[in-house]
């Protein structure tokens, strides 16, 4: 419940909390509903004139709104000291045993208001009450000693020592800042020039290597914008102070000067006036609305559109994607038609040459077979020629030798 | 021109470059100048050259001293070293004529206010932690500079300019570094209110020096090197420039970060995720980005780090940021004038009526 007022940092020395407010009247209405109770139940007392032979009801009543008058102070009390997140948890653990033990005193007195249940209900009730009070009386302590100067450190935590480093940086810094002030305080009276430097009659017409970029330097409206961020325009207030002040001294003048019932009349044109300008105020929100909405509208319309724009173009891709697959798919068929007519046509000629040659080899063979039959035949019919020409030198011969 | 240039000026003072920033319809522009001069013997002859070529230079006691860019290249040329009116960050207390001198460079640089107390933000160093040196006189005569050319100047951290100029999607919460040649500034903010500046002597300088000690090569060519190279790439020739330049830009980067993550455990920032912005004249080569963000990465610092932002122009950045400062003020000055204005209406009015 009181998680929001308790600290984080749940391990330092005095272990207390931050609170809130809001936890502060929270326990004080608590308080003060207990010191209520408890009048209540003193009224009670005396009204009952309470004995030992009074009407068990009334014995009942009173107890019960004294009792829980006691413990509300007691919780009152707590809430509002500061409490640690062990404190917070005895507060919840004993109001709870106090609840319980009223609320059994409240179901069992009379009928079942006998030993031991009776020692039970009392002893759970002392030891919420005790707990309640220890608690606070701790805390309170706690808070004492936490606010002593001489106890805020830590145990174990000894005093800074500064080292040589440090001393040193220290006296830099101090003699730094030492010539920063003389420095600041400078006065320089800039000579014109020396009297012997005399500069050149012909210089250059450029004063230098003179370099052009195009550049808007946006820049300079986010640094302003950085540099400003968050601070507030005074001029605003003051300006409407002012405007305010002379608005009111002239109305005031003028009221002095005007009748009642001019001043009536003024005051029923105010209202109309004030009527006017509310009625167009509402207006202009109107307007602002409807732009707004038209904004808003066109945005969502612009929204769509793109998300459209994006589809198409997605569409689109795909449809490009599913071309180009389709133009490489045919590409391909088409290359390996080419591939295999080619393939085909090589084959053929390859055959046709084959042919070819075989042919020109038959031709050759038979041109070769025909010149050796030629040949042949010439042989023999020079044989034939060289027999007879023999036989007819052998006839002349023989006709010779005849003679 | 002159009457849409809107006011409120941008003002990065470095060691080695003096910018100004200005916004100028939808444009910005940059005026940049180097922050350097150097002595030439006087003669007729070389004034005439001078004059012809339209160098800018000032005269005294029989010599000439070149300034700005010119005095670098004229440098570079003669191999000599171009003197530096500020060194570490801050004015040099070795050159006498470092004011003079600068203040002619601004002036140039800076231009006229287009009206009366023009808002001028410029950059200062935060002070250093790593050297006994406080930036606060040099901040003191750089304001008294501007406000000299009738400026109402403002002091910003270059840290904290970073912040503004790169961080502004993260509601100007993170880490601002700004690597010039003089100093590294470092600023972690939180909503645009700066927790902690500081900065380190280290930075470009740092890296030609050790370089040129490595390679035996003078400073200048070291500097002009540094400034052409393509990448910082640890696969380089044997005793090349670059290589040297990758070692010293790895050294300063892990020193950067460590002495980050030192200051990071005197404070108890809040607990978000920082984004980190690096930028500055010395962040430029390319690389580095990538060098620091991996060294960022390894480095597991105190705080969170949500992103480590690629700066797109890192030389222009602090001034870029100054201008968005005084771009700020000036907005802010205007609207409580506004203010003043009516709240004085009424009383004026009460006067007369009196009356």
């Amino acid at each position: 419940m009181h998680k929001e007022y308790l600290s984080d940092n749940d391990s330092n020395s005095t272990k207390l909390s931050s609170r809130g407010v809001s936890i502060y009247y929270l326990g004080s209405a608590v308080f003060v509903i207990g010191i209520g109770l408890i009048i209540f139940g003193t009224a009670l007392v005396m009204l009952f004139q309470l004995h030992y032979e009074s009407e068990p009801q009334q014995i009942l009543y009173t107890i019960v709104s004294i009792a829980t008058g006691i413990t509300l102070i007691l919780i009152g009390i707590n809430l509002m000291i500061r409490q640690t997140k062990k404190g917070y948890a005895i507060v919840a653990a004993s109001t709870i045993s106090s609840a319980l033990a009223i609320f059994l005193f409240a179901t069992n007195y009379l009928n079942n208001w006998y030993y031991p249940l009776v020692g039970y209900i009392f002893g759970l009730y002392v030891i919420g009450f005790l707990a309640l009070l220890g608690n606070s009386f701790a805390n309170v302590i706690i808070w004492l000693i936490g606010n002593r100067p001489d106890v805020i450190l830590k145990e174990g935590v000894k005093p800074r020592l500064y080292t040589d480093e440090e001393i040193q940086r220290d006296i830099d810094e101090a003699t730094k800042k030492s010539i920063e002030t003389a420095v600041a305080e400078l006065q320089f009276e800039l000579e014109d020039f020396p009297d012997d430097l005399v500069v050149a009659k012909s210089a250059p017409d450029t004063p230098g290597n003179i370099i052009r970029i195009r550049d808007d330097i946006d820049e300079v409206l986010n640094l302003k914008q950085t540099m400003t961020h968050g601070t507030t325009e005074k001029w605003g207030s003051l300006g409407i102070d002012k405007a305010s002040m002379q608005l009111a001294s002239t109305i005031s003048k003028e009221e002095k000067k005007m009748g009642f019932f001019a001043r009536l009349r003024e005051k029923s044109a105010k209202k109309k006036e004030a009527k006017r300008l509310q009625q167009a105020k509402k207006k202009k929100e109107m307007e602002k609305k409807k732009l707004k909405l038209i904004e808003e509208r066109r945005k969502k319309m612009e929204a769509i559109k793109k998300e459209q724009e994006l589809r198409n173009r997605k569409i689109e891709t795909a449809a490009k994607k599913k071309l180009e697959l389709k133009k490489a798919q045919r590409e391909a068929i088409i290359k390996e038609r080419e591939l295999k007519k080619r393939q085909i046509e090589a084959a053929a000629k390859q055959r046709a040459e084959l042919i070819q040659a075989k042919r020109e080899a038959e031709i050759k063979e038979r041109k070769a077979r025909e010149k050796a039959i030629a040949r042949a035949k010439h042989q023999k019919l020079e044989a034939k020629k060289a027999l007879k020409e023999a036989k007819l030198k052998k006839k002349k011969m023989s006709k010779k030798n005849k003679k | 021109m002159e009457g849409d240039v809107e006011m409120a000026k941008g003002l990065d003072i470095g060691t080695m470059n003096i910018i100004c920033a200005v916004k100028d319809q939808e444009d910005i522009v940059f005026t940049q100048q180097r922050n350097a001069f150097m002595d030439l013997d006087s003669s007729d002859l070389t004034k005439t050259m001078l004059d012809t070529s339209k160098v800018l230079y000032i005269e005294k006691d029989g010599g000439i001293s070149l300034l700005g860019e010119d005095a670098f290249k004229f440098a570079t040329i003669f191999e000599k070293q171009a003197r530096r009116p500020m060194t570490h960050g801050i004015i040099s207390p070795k050159e006498k004529e470092a004011i003079p001198v600068m203040k002619l460079i601004v002036e140039r640089v800076l231009g006229k206010p287009h009206g009366q107390n023009e808002v001028l933000y410029i950059s200062t160093p935060a002070d250093p932690i790593d050297t006994d040196m406080n930036v606060l006189y040099h901040k003191k005569t750089m304001e008294a500079l501007t406000k000299g050319l009738k400026y109402d100047t403002h002091v910003i951290d270059e840290g904290l300019a970073v912040i503004y100029s790169e961080l502004s999607d993260y509601n100007f919460t993170g880490i601002g570094i700004s690597v010039g040649a003089g100093l590294t500034n470092v600023t972690l903010a939180y909503l645009a209110t700066p927790l902690m500046s500081f900065s380190i002597a280290r930075g470009g300088d740092w890296i030609d020096e050790q370089a040129a000690k490595s390679t035996g090569m003078p400073r200048e060519h070291i500097t002009a090197a540094k400034e052409k190279i393509s990448k910082l790439n640890k696969e380089v020739k044997m005793g090349s420039v670059e290589g040297a330049l990758t070692v010293y830009y790895d050294a300063l980067i892990t020193y950067v970060i460590k002495n980050l993550d030192r200051k990071l455990a005197e404070i108890t920032p809040p607990n978000v995720a920082f984004p980190v912005a690096i930028a500055g004249g010395s962040a430029e080569p390319e690389g580095f980005f990538e060098m620091f963000e991996k060294k960022l990465k390894d480095a597991k610092l105190r705080v969170e780090l949500s992103k480590i932002k690629h700066v797109k122009d890192p030389i222009l950045s602090v001034a870029r940021g100054c201008l968005i400062a005084a771009r700020t003020q000036e907005e802010k000055r205007s609207f409580e004038l506004k203010q003043q204005k009516e709240q004085q209406l009424p009383k004026v009015q009460k006067t007369k009526s009196k009356k």
